[in-house]
Formats: C-alpha cells, sequence, structure tokens
C-alpha cells in the first residue's frame, strides 16, 4: 500500500563530488509580482469597459497602477544591484539572456504582424470582396517615403552611431562621452517621435474604417512607435544611471542590454522603412 | 559557464546570513508574493487542478448532452460553442501548460541543474499571477453576456463583432493574451536559469532529460506564443477599432488569422508533449533500472521536433483554400516529424529492454502513457495526409486523435510525474494500491470515452454540435460511459491526495532506489525550502 523505502546515501550514483557556497542570493518575499498583474487585469478590463462603452476610469486605474507598480519594482531591483556588486556580475549574465529573449519575442510580435503585411504585399488577390489584386490597393494614395519616413530614417540611423559612442565612453571609463552620447540618442529619440506625430497628423488615409492598407500602416507603425517609446524611457533611464555614476568598464549589462533594445528597435524602422513605405509605395504618393 | 561560476563563487562571501530569512513568513505572504520557485510551483499545480477540474465538469456536461440524441440539456448552440471553447482552452493554456511547464518546471529545473532557484525569482511569482489573472478573464469571457462560442482556435468571421456581439469575446482574448505573458515571463525564466545557473561541471550534455525538454519548450514558447499575441491583437482591433485585418468586407482576409493561428498552435501542441516526453525520461529509467539508452539521441530529437514544429502549420488548414503544393509540402513536413518522435519511442522501448523493470504506480502511467501517444500519433499520420484529412477535418476522428495525444498523452504524463515527485514535494508517500485503481479507472474511461469517436469520425459525425442523428447514438452512448468511468477515476484520484496528504509516513532523500539518479534525489522528502544554496560540483 505504500512505496518501499530505499535507504540510499545521498548523492550515490548521482554524481557530487563537494560544494562550494552559491553566489546567488535568495531573493525576499516582493508584492510587485502579484501587484503588476492586478494592474494588468484592470488595465486590459479597462480597455474591455472602454470598447463597451462604460468609460475611461477603470482604464486610467489600470494605467496608473501598472506605472506606479513598475516604477516601485524598479526600485527595489536597483537597492538590490547596490548591495552585492561581485554577484551582480553573474546576475547580469541572466539579464543579458533575459534581454536577448524579450527581444526575441518582440521580434515575433511583429513577425505577426509583417506576415499580415506580406500577405497582402505578395498576394494582393489575397484581398477581400470588391478589391482588385493591386498593392497598395487603388483608393490608397501611401505617403512620399523621401519626405518624413526618410527623416526618421536618418534620425534613427544617427541615434545608433551616438549610442555606439555611448557605450564606447561606458567600456573605456570615459564618463562624459558615455553621458553625451546617451543624451544624443534620447534626443534623437525624441525627434524620431515628433516625426511620427507629425506624419499622424498629415495622414492621406483615415487609420480607421479606411479598408486593410489603413490596418497594417496603423498596427505596424504604432507597435513602432511604441517601442521607441519603451526605447526613450529605457534611454532616459540609463542616463539617470549614469548620473549617478553607476555602469562602468566593469559592470555595464543594464546598459548593454538597453543598447541591445534600441538596436531592435532601430533596425525594426529600417525594416519597416524598406518595406511598407519604399518598396510599398503607390505610384503616386502624398507627401 | 559553469566554471565560471566555480571560480566567482570561490571568490564570493557566503550568503546564509540571508538563508531561511522567509522562515518566519505568514501564510498569505508565502503563498502570494513568495519568490521561491517551490511555492510557486505547488501553486501552478493547485491552479492547475482548479482550471482543470473546472475544464473536466464542462467536459462531462458535454459528454452528458451526448449520451443520447435529441437531448435537452443544452439546447442554445452559442452556449454550447461557449462550454467547447471554455474547455479547450482551460485544458490546453491553464492546466496542461501550468501543469507540467509551470509546476513540474518550477519545481525541478532549477534542483536538476542544481542551482538554488529561478535567474528571476520575482518574475517567476509574476508568471504565476499573470496565468491567475488570464483564467479570471477566460472564465468572465464563459460566464458573462452570451459567452464566447468561437472554439479554441478563435477563427474570424466567427469571432467577429459581427457574428460574437459583445464583450464575452473580448474577456477571452484578453484573458489569452495575458496567460501568453505568463507563458513568456515563465520561458525566459526557464532559458536564463538553464544557460546561466547550472552547477559546475554539469555541461549541457550532462543535464537531465527533463531538463532539456523544458529548454526546447521554453524556446519554442519564445518563437511562437507573440505570434499569437500578435493575431489577438488584431483581431481585438478588428472587434473594437473598425480595422478590417481578417474582414473581407474591408479587403481582408480571414485565412490570415488561420495562417497565424496554427504558427502559433502547432508549436504549441509540441510545447505541451515535449514537457510530458521529458518527464517520461525521468520516469522510465529509474523504474527500468538503467540509465536512458541514447543520451544524445533523445537530446537531438527533442531539438528536432522543436524546429520541424514550425514548419507544418499548414496541415490544420487543408481545407482553408491553400494550394495543392502548399497542401503536399506541410504534408511531408509533417510526416517528417514521426522520425524523431519515433526516434524516441523506441529510445523509451530499448530502455526498458532488459531492464529490470518495476511497475510502480509512475511507471503504469508512463507505459499507458506510450500506449497512448502511439495510438494518438498514428491517428495523427491519418490526419496529416491532406487527401484524408478533406473527409475527416472537423469530424470526431480528429477529436479522438487530439485527445489521445493531450487527454491521455500530456494528462498521463502528468500524472506519472505526479506519482513520480509528489513524494519529494510532500515527503510523503502515496498509497500504492489506489494509486493503480486511479490509473487503470482512468485507462479505461479514456479509452472507452475516445476510441469510440474514431468510428463516430470515419462515419462522418461532425464536431461543435450539441446534437446528432440518431445512427450515431451507440458509439455516443460509450462515449459518455466513458467521461463516467473517468469521472470516478477522478474521484479515486481526489481519496489518492486525501491519502497523501492525512499519511503520518516521512520518505527518505531517494525513496525510488538506485534507478533514481538526477538530483532532486540527493536532497531529504520534502524538498526543504532552500537547496543547493551551497552548489553542488557534479563530476
Amino acid at each position: 500500500m505504500s512505496i518501499d523505502h530505499h535507504p540510499a546515501p545521498a548523492g550515490e550514483g548521482i554524481g557530487i563530488t563537494e560544494t562550494v557556497p552559491s553566489p546567488f542570493r535568495p531573493v525576499g518575499l516582493s508584492p510587485w509580482p502579484l501587484a503588476i498583474a492586478v494592474a494588468s487585469m484592470l488595465t486590459s478590463g479597462g480597455a474591455i469597459a472602454v470598447w463597451a462603452h462604460h468609460g475611461y476610469w477603470l482604464l486610467a486605474v489600470g494605467l496608473l497602477s501598472f506605472l506606479a507598480v513598475i516604477t516601485l519594482w524598479g526600485r527595489d531591483v536597483f537597492r538590490d544591484a547596490l548591495k552585492s556588486t561581485k554577484a551582480a556580475i553573474i546576475v547580469g549574465n541572466s539579464f543579458r539572456y533575459a534581454m536577448a529573449l524579450f527581444i526575441t519575442t518582440e521580434l515575433f510580435l511583429f513577425v505577426a504582424f509583417f506576415w499580415g503585411y506580406f500577405n497582402f504585399f505578395f498576394f494582393p488577390d489575397k484581398q477581400g470582396i470588391g478589391y482588385a489584386p493591386v498593392w497598395p490597393p487603388n483608393a490608397i494614395h501611401t505617403i512620399n517615403p523621401l519626405g518624413e519616413p526618410l527623416f526618421a530614417t536618418l534620425v534613427m540611423l544617427l541615434s545608433s552611431t551616438t549610442l555606439t559612442g555611448a557605450f564606447d565612453g561606458v567600456l573605456t571609463g570615459n564618463r562624459t562621452n558615455a553621458k553625451v552620447g546617451t543624451f544624443a540618442t534620447l534626443i534623437l529619440g525624441l525627434a524620431f517621435l515628433g516625426g511620427q506625430i507629425y506624419e499622424y497628423a498629415n495622414l492621406p488615409f483615415p487609420l480607421f474604417h479606411g479598408g486593410i492598407y489603413p490596418s497594417l500602416f496603423f498596427i505596424l507603425t504604432a507597435f513602432d512607435g511604441l517601442h521607441v517609446v519603451v526605447g526613450v524611457v529605457l534611454l532616459a533611464l540609463a542616463l539617470a544611471r549614469l548620473n549617478d555614476g553607476k555602469f562602468g568598464p566593469n559592470s555595464f549589462a543594464g546598459f548593454q542590454t538597453i543598447a541591445w533594445y534600441w538596436t531592435f528597435v532601430d533596425v525594426l524602422w529600417l525594416f519597416l522603412f524598406v518595406t511598407l513605405y519604399w518598396v510599398g509605395a503607390s505610384a503616386v504618393t502624398v507627401s | 559557464m559553469s566554471d565560471d561560476i566555480l571560480a566567482r563563487a570561490a571568490s564570493l562571501p557566503a550568503h546564509d546570513d540571508h538563508a531561511h530569512h522567509s522562515d518566519r513568513t505568514s501564510f498569505w505572504g508565502r503563498w502570494l508574493l513568495s519568490t521561491n520557485h517551490k511555492d510557486i510551483g505547488t501553486l501552478y499545480i493547485v491552479w492547475a487542478m482548479i482550471a482543470g477540474v473546472e475544464g473536466g465538469i464542462l467536459s462531462f456536461i458535454m459528454r452528458a448532452q451526448l449520451m443520447y440524441p435529441n437531448n435537452t440539456l443544452i439546447t442554445s448552440g452559442q452556449t454550447w460553442n461557449a462550454i467547447v471553447t471554455a474547455h479547450g482552452l482551460l485544458m490546453i493554456f491553464f492546466l496542461v501548460m501550468p501543469a507540467l511547464i509551470g509546476g513540474f518546471g518550477n519545481w525541478f529545473v532549477p534542483i536538476l541543474v542544481g542551482a538554488p532557484d529561478m535567474a528571476f525569482p520575482r518574475l517567476n511569482n509574476m508568471s504565476l499571477w499573470f496565468l491567475v489573472m488570464g483564467l479570471i478573464f477566460v472564465n468572465l469571457g464563459l460566464f458573462v453576456g452570451q459567452g464566447t462560442g468561437i472554439g479554441w482556435s478563435l477563427y474570424p468571421p466567427l469571432s467577429d463583432a459581427q457574428y460574437q456581439p459583445g464583450v464575452s469575446v473580448d474577456f477571452t482574448l484578453m484573458g489569452l493574451q495575458l496567460a501568453g505573458v505568463s507563458s513568456l515571463a515563465g520561458a525566459v525564466n526557464f532559458i536564463a536559469t538553464i544557460l546561466n545557473m547550472r552547477a559546475p561541471g554539469m555541461g549541457m550534455f550532462k543535464m537531465p532529460l527533463f531538463v532539456w525538454a523544458m529548454l526546447v519548450t521554453s524556446f519554442m514558447l519564445i518563437m511562437a506564443v507573440p505570434v499569437l499575441s500578435g493575431a489577438i491583437t488584431m483581431l481585438l482591433m478588428d472587434r473594437n477599432f473598425g480595422t478590417a485585418f481578417f474582414e473581407p468586407n474591408g479587403g481582408g482576409d480571414p485565412v490570415l488569422f488561420q495562417h497565424l493561428f496554427w504558427f502559433f498552435g502547432h508549436p504549441e501542441v509540441y510545447i505541451m508533449i515535449l514537457p510530458a516526453f521529458g518527464i517520461m525520461n525521468q520516469v522510465i529509467p529509474t523504474f527500468s533500472h538503467k540509465p536512458i539508452f541514447g543520451y544524445a539521441g533523445m537530446v537531438y530529437a527533442t531539438m528536432a521536433i522543436g524546429f520541424l514544429g514550425f514548419l507544418v502549420w499548414g496541415h490544420h488548414m487543408f481545407v482553408s483554400g491553400i494550394g495543392h503544393d502548399s497542401k503536399a509540402y506541410f504534408e511531408a513536413a509533417t510526416l517528417v516529424i514521426a522520425v524523431p518522435t519515433g526516434v524516441k519511442i523506441f529510445t523509451w522501448l530499448a530502455t526498458m529492454w532488459g531492464g529490470s523493470i518495476e511497475l510502480k504506480t509512475p511507471m503504469l502511467w508512463a507505459l499507458g502513457f506510450i500506449f497512448m501517444f502511439v495510438v494518438g500519433g498514428a491517428t495523427g499520420i491519418v490526419l496529416a495526409n491532406a487527401g484524408l484529412d478533406t473527409d475527416l477535418h472537423n469530424t470526431y476522428f480528429l477529436v479522438a486523435h487530439f485527445h489521445y495525444v493531450l487527454s491521455m498523452g500530456a494528462t498521463f504524463a502528468l500524472f506519472s510525474g505526479f506519482y513520480y515527485w509528489i513524494g519529494k514535494m510532500s515527503g510523503k508517500p502515496y498509497p500504492e494500491f489506489w494509486g493503480k485503481v486511479h490509473f487503470w479507472t482512468f485507462f479505461i474511461g479514456t479509452n472507452l470515452t475516445f476510441f469510440p469517436q474514431h468510428f463516430l469520425g470515419l462515419a462522418g459525425m461532425p464536431r461543435r454540435y450539441p446534437d446528432y442523428p440518431t445512427a450515431f447514438a451507440g458509439w455516443n452512448f460509450v462515449s459518455s460511459v466513458g467521461a463516467m468511468v473517468d469521472a470516478l477515476s477522478l474521484i479515486i484520484f481526489a481519496y489518492v491526495l486525501i491519502r497523501i496528504f492525512t499519511s503520518k509516513e516521512q520518505l527518505a532523500d531517494n525513496y525510488w532506489g538506485p534507478g533514481a539518479t538526477s538530483l532532486e534525489w540527493s536532497i531529504p522528502s520534502p524538498a526543504p525550502e532552500h537547496t543547493f544554496e551551497h552548489i553542488p560540483i557534479i563530476r
């Protein structure tokens, strides 16, 4: 009725020879994981409330609580980092894995959106009822790629050079270069966002209820813009940390992962520029 | 990497002063705010059981309605579809995945690689609670309004605002988004733990095969789940923002959704079954008293399944109007997956061959798994044929196929892992006799439920209908009787749980004896709150 007891000495056949103290510190209880889950539920519930015409209050509560929890959680993470600089070297590697994997998930999110775009770009006959098999659709005049989009592209390309300069400053211990480079990248990121706002204010087609092309244009550019916003916030964080005297030749995992993220956003825009704005332009474009 | 850790560890002060700091934590602190992989793993298993019981009740309602033709338990097709949808989503996203990946993965991946905890303990707890919030939302989708009657595959146009007005579908889709965040955070955590926190001396090819399974599963999650999130985002926008991604009247293409869904959906079936394979790789050598036959072959087979799983999504769309060349490709690519899967099956058989086999309860479930998975795999080969699938798609033959690989494949592995590790998790033995009764009743019950559905499907009975012509009455009755046997079996399982947690017996460290050779058997039962604060050096 019950399991036999085989008294086997610990480790026999398992291959432990000796042990060493673990470099990994246990983490204490934290209210933030539960809080962020609740805040996310409130936010998504708030979105549903908006769609069901019940007003914006739940969405506002959700978003505010989400931002508050993120801030408090981030503060805890930074406090941890201050306490143990040596273990941070090892934990830094975990952070690198995490950021690389996070960027991969973001990449595959855009796989879905670009899949949607190429579905019609390569197979325009897949468009629905009453649409001629041409892409972009006949009724659509796209934005002139050599106008605002080219400006945005140059801004993003320039930002990768300033960021590389900043990272070089971190690696060589030149704090001034690091700060100036990060600040310049931040400003370029804001310039890009400004350009996108200008573009959205002067669109030659309605974003919603305008059919398949505006739908794809919106989801690709809006999610790209959202990622630039996140990138700008991360750059601001990196700048604040630099001003606090953090990041140096021996502890740069945080800066490095933020640079990776920005590079992802950069490459994403270049791909978007080439496929959506340039190759996907209609015969007659609007500036 | 591992040797780096050793070198660094030697230069670091011990952190024993931090140890056992949470011994004083309150009940609520421990179960709501935990950063301990074992507590979080336990919570995953508990929530999975809750979702599993709910999903099981829904399936029992379905079988009760289908027991006789012209039954009147559920007369509304929308309600029926809502039950079908919730059953599928609960079982996939809130039972199998949380239990296998979140539960056993959390509990045993850190222990099996000799790490004190997961790489990101707070993120770990976040994964858990995102899952719970997702579960709440999927339940809102079931109970609020008219219910989400779109099937687990969520196809538009049925899921459009035109055919499913109201908030139900929005709740369900948002629930899946939250569950997706949970899966992704969990996958990042597992990969970072496995790649960065292995004990010194544990090279990648010394890792237990369960850890390999979790690693490949996590990579699949990283690449599959975001595509679903993107598709759901587009679907939500079609419903609420007036976009036209899948809306033909606005120039959109509903088949695009099917591509995106199945680009996620097919890897998803391997995401569910690879951890199950991983458990088999721990259980079968233990009770055969032999090391696994062909370790490297098993690793490469796991990787091959993970890779091929991304190349075959179109076999779910043979009747969606894809071209003949596409059909030929997807059929051939699908059949190729039978090769690495066959490698696994034969590796298990070769492991048992000549071994001194002990038919303890976990081993019974493992043998049950192999049998069921081979049956489900064989019908999978039938369905992979684009010609045959034209007839069999959306019939009960398909229902039987995926319940054989999931309801019986994944679930049998789940129970196998449960009986294998519950002693390590609780420190108490399970009642061997009742464990075997649980197995045999479940084995008979599931076979009785699902085997006749092959005949129903071949005879042309379509799925997702609450009623059928009297010609199908006989086998439907048998199938429903099988569901009753399953229900009885789960009551027996509840009794087993009671027996475990009321037991006064205390198990030894390695209660399976010399067959069990992985690291979890070197620590006490139950596993103490913190393990490997002194990391082991593996020779």
